[in-house]
């Protein structure tokens, strides 16, 4: 950061540099949709693998120009690639601890996941009894008072 | 890319009676914008960890429940967005010139551009939903017909995940108005706090800029899913 | 700024932050640091004793195996008001909110923090946290527990469990803001001179404590907010049979919750280290240590919240990894407490009453500590797990620890907060009712806890042989609840009555004890430069040559002009 005498040290950047930025995030956002349009599934079955390897490099695809859209807005509209050291660790901080969170979702790939069939199936079961209960709320306490041994 | 060392001359300096220079002040504000913002990323990310659960456990019912969404509004949401965030850096470029037209222009343009997008949000793609009956809660799923064939379980799932990411992004959107349409008031009224500073602006830019970022997220995750 | 001499003779007529303004609105529209965290002291104080007050009742019914006074519902919203009073309005916020507010600027030779309005709006929204809380508590408050697990509290509650939830949504962002604040006042605002490694562990654990509130409060305000927008509408994100996944509730709740208690202890941590480096006349043994597992805690404990989950259905092997990494994050806590005492070996000793709690802060967070360890291996904790062994070992830390360490911090502090002395020799004698009245209340606790006593009921007529050692736990309790008690009674009392405090009343070691008691509002009359390593107290003799750095004694540099 520049600074001398009484100014700020202000930055100003260029506005070529904004425009432009706005223009390569326009452009994406249009190599985003026409790659949605195509059906990955299809053209990746014509070469003879499974279809559900095309969904997944439609969606690492769109993944991947989403973040190189989010990284331009961080980096030109954000100041953070002019920014001191301390605004990058923050800026990266935010989005490594995200993932980490995403880790929740590590349990969901080692189990088996089903949920439950749908609970007005069973109209005698306990949770429709539940959830159709009417009356006093809090439920009266009547559970019998047992004497001690 | 080279950055201009403009600096304009007779720049007044205010510095809060905590802070020791001006340098120190702005780092400061701008260290606490961004740790602001680490928290709503969080906020956020933990919403986009649900939906990643679900769309990978629903993924086919997911698909299908989509293409109720229309791409096109989507897109047009999204390039009015972009828009807005240049406006806004615009607005900031300006405000660190001192020039007091160019900031006020380029702050409303943002306005209007943020409530276009609010505007297609709320009267042409959130009401078609209530009348095909995709809104999550008692009267789901009525019309079976709207689900195209996903299960009406997992579409509501989808459904209930769109009305909340993208009502939370829409009530950023919404603060976000009022915040820059009250800069933008103070700038036409030539308040020295914001004329004679142009850190309010910045931070309010970087908080738009964050507002932009997370749609550019939820665009490709709701609108675009591929087979 | 003007060279007034810091002279004590002339203490009365200067203005202090006390005095520099006494209507209701300098006090209500304050940016100064010093006042807010008065504020945050006596609304603190009064949501602890409103917790207090639950927690009383709950020892109360369990003195016999039928229950004495309450039926099961009143109960299920006795312990959970109990513990979302404790744990959202006073642990979360007590030591950060109240010390760390005080004395941090102080600490660092700043004149305020660095957002004194942002510092005023956290204590609003604090307060109608608690405001909230407390409506939600009359109108009949939330028998899920302070967990709110679902699907009791997204679909089957008839609690008033909307309210809570919104008064903890708001308690979360009320800790957001002040972590924003620390964390750019430590980053920016330090004495010319203080470098990172000349900053007191006190400061380093604030900044530890703001690094884990800022990424993980976000989480469970939006895993809040999720189970009050299924309640209302019906959507099913976490019902199983619309779909949804309630063990999702239970993983987002917890990479919070567990990253919350260690909010809850870091604090503490850092006031320990400010008691026993002053306390002993010595320089805290292994410095960068301490501060580097200050560090390491705030990153590891966001890597452990499924041990809270291990009967839960969560995977066997996420189990695994959790227990494991749950066994490493003990030992960071470990490294400090071998510090601390290594400290004490061959220090200057004097049996002050912050000493005394800081003694019996190492020996109560070592017990708590170690039992943890038979929670995190999963083989005992399927025995253990949702009996009493676990809540005695969240409040050996929670209590023996945090409290502990608040209660030192507050007396340690409190001539320099309020420019008078409490009354040693009662205070002394109190700290040690604590001690006793603790151990008394929680060591039962543990035995039937192994034994079987499941925690949250409030009968146990299938064991009456568990009856005496409840008995022992309540009689305990109340011995805890009046030397809880004392403290408000001895404090007050000595803000009329008690001898006035100078400076520096301990002989301590720090920029806080250069400022006047009570301080000046704008904390110091001159910036000070700091040329001195931390907690180099003069005229003391090292054991070993090799204490101290190792390297020479820099001279100040200004710290405000680096970029980090």
């Amino acid at each position: 950061m520049a600074s001398s005498g009484h100014s700020n040290g202000i930055h100003i950047f260029p506005k070529m540099m904004y425009v432009k930025t706005l223009v390569a995030l326009l452009v994406l956002m249009f190599l985003t949709v026409a790659v949605a349009q195509v059906n990955l599934s299809h053209i990746v079955a014509r070469w003879g693998w499974d279809p559900g390897v095309g969904t997944v490099l439609n969606n690492i695809i769109a993944m991947t120009i989403a973040v190189v859209k989010g990284l331009l807005v961080i980096q030109f509209f954000m100041h953070v690639k002019f920014g001191s050291d301390l605004v990058k660790l923050w800026a990266m901080t935010g989005f490594i601890w995200v993932t980490l969170m995403l880790f929740i979702l590590m349990d969901y790939g080692t189990r088996k996941y089903e949920p439950a069939p749908a609970f007005d199936a069973d109209k005698g079961s306990a949770l429709y009894r539940e959830i159709t209960r009417t009356g006093e709320n809090p439920p009266p306490d009547n559970y019998p008072i047992v004497r001690p041994r | 890319m080279s950055s201009a060392h403009a600096e304009v001359e007779n720049f007044p300096v205010h510095v809060h009676t905590q802070f020791e220079d001006i340098e120190q002040q702005n780092e400061s504000y701008i260290v606490g914008m961004w740790t602001f913002m680490v928290t709503e990323v969080m906020f956020f990310g933990a919403l986009f960890l649900v939906y990643i659960l679900y769309r990978w456990n629903y993924q086919p019912d997911f698909y299908r429940a989509h293409e109720a969404l229309d791409w096109r509004l989507g897109a047009t949401n999204t390039t009015l967005l972009l828009l807005s965030s240049f406006t806004m850096v615009m607005g900031v470029h300006f405000a660190q010139l001192r020039k007091r037209k160019q900031v006020v222009m380029n702050l409303i343009a943002t306005c209007v551009l943020a409530t276009g997008f609010l505007l297609i949000k709320f009267v042409l793609e959130w009401p078609i939903k209530f009348e095909h009956h995709l809104v999550p809660g008692t009267s789901f799923g009525i019309h079976p017909e709207q689900l195209n064939g996903a299960s009406p379980r997992a579409a509501e799932l989808f459904f209930s995940l769109y009305f909340l990411m993208t009502g939370l992004h829409a009530i950023h959107i919404i603060v976000g108005i009022i915040i820059i349409g009250a800069l933008a008031l103070m700038w036409q009224k030539n308040k020295k706090s914001v004329t004679e500073d142009y850190i309010p602006t910045e931070l309010v830019g970087l908080y738009w800029h964050f507002v932009d970022l997370v749609w550019i997220f939820l665009f490709p995750l709701f609108y675009l899913i591929p087979q | 700024m003007s060279a007034v001499p810091l002279d004590q003779t002339h203490q009365e007529e200067e203005l202090n932050y006390l005095t520099n303004g006494k209507s209701i609105k300098s006090w209500l529209l304050t940016g100064d640091h010093k006042r807010i965290a008065i504020l945050y002291l006596i609304s603190t104080g009064f949501f602890f004793m409103i917790g207090g007050i639950f927690a009383s009742l709950i020892r109360l019914e369990l003195t016999s195996p039928t229950g004495v006074l309450l039926e099961t519902e009143t109960y299920n919203r006795i312990f959970s008001a109990h513990g979302i009073v404790m744990i959202f309005l006073f642990l979360i916020p007590s030591i950060p909110a109240v010390l760390g507010n005080f004395i941090l600027p102080i600490m660092i030779g700043a004149r305020d923090l660095a957002f004194p309005r942002l510092n005023l709006l956290s204590w609003y929204v604090y307060m109608a946290a608690g405001i909230l809380i407390t409506w939600a508590l009359c109108i009949g408050g939330v028998d899920t527990g302070w967990t709110f697990y679902t699907p009791l509290s997204t679909t089957y509650s008839h609690g008033a469990i909307s309210l809570a939830i919104l008064g903890a949504f708001l308690a979360g962002f009320s800790s957001i803001f002040t972590g924003i604040n620390f964390i750019a006042t430590i980053h920016k605002m330090r004495a010319p001179g203080m470098t990172w490694f000349r900053m007191p562990l006190f400061a380093w654990a604030m900044y530890a404590t703001s690094v884990v509130i800022l990424l993980g409060t976000p989480v469970v305000a939006i895993t809040l907010a999720l189970v009050m927008v299924e309640r209302w509408t019906g959507i099913g994100i976490f019902s199983p049979e619309l779909g949804g996944d309630p063990v999702l509730f239970q993983h987002m709740f917890w990479f919070y919750s567990h990253p919350a208690v260690y909010i809850m202890i870091l604090p503490a941590f850092g006031v320990i280290s400010e008691l026993v480096a002053n306390f002993t006349r010595k320089r805290i043994f292994g410095y960068h240590f301490v501060a580097f597992s200050t560090l390491a805690i705030s990153g590891l404990g966001f890597l452990v919240w499924g041990h809270h989950m291990f009967v839960s259905s969560q995977s066997m092997y996420e189990g695994i990894v959790f227990s494991l990494i749950s066994f490493l994050v003990a030992v960071p806590s470990a490294i400090k407490v071998f510090n601390w005492t290594a400290t004490i070996y061959k220090g200057n000793v004097r049996l002050q009453t912050p000493f005394i709690y800081a003694i019996c802060f190492l020996m109560l967070f070592t017990v708590g500590g170690l039992t943890g360890l038979f929670l995190a291996s999963m083989g005992t904790d399927v025995h253990l797990t949702a009996t009493y062994f676990v809540v005695a070992h969240f409040h050996y830390v929670m209590v023996g620890g945090a409290i502990t360490g608040f209660l030192g911090g507050l007396h340690y502090w409190w001539p320099k907060m309020t420019g008078r002395m409490y009354p040693e020799g009662i205070a002394r004698v109190n700290a040690i009712l604590v001690f006793i009245g603790f151990t008394a209340t929680f060591v039962p606790q543990f035995i039937v806890g192994f034994l079987g006593m499941p925690r949250r009921y409030h009968y146990y007529y299938f064991a009456p042989e568990f009856q005496p050692y409840h008995i022992a736990s309540s009689m305990g309790a109340s011995i805890l609840g009046i030397a809880f008690f004392t403290p408000v009674v001895y404090f007050v009392w000595s803000l009329f009555k008690g001898e006035k405090a100078s400076a520096n009343p301990w002989g301590a070691h720090g920029l806080e004890w250069e400022t006047t008691s009570p301080p000046d509002s704008h904390n110091f009359h001159h910036v000070p430069v700091v040329t001195d390593e931390v907690y180099d107290f003069p005229g003391v003799e090292y054991a070993h040559p090799s204490h101290g750095h190792k390297k020479k004694k820099k001279t100040a540099e200004p710290v405000s002009k680096e970029h980090n």
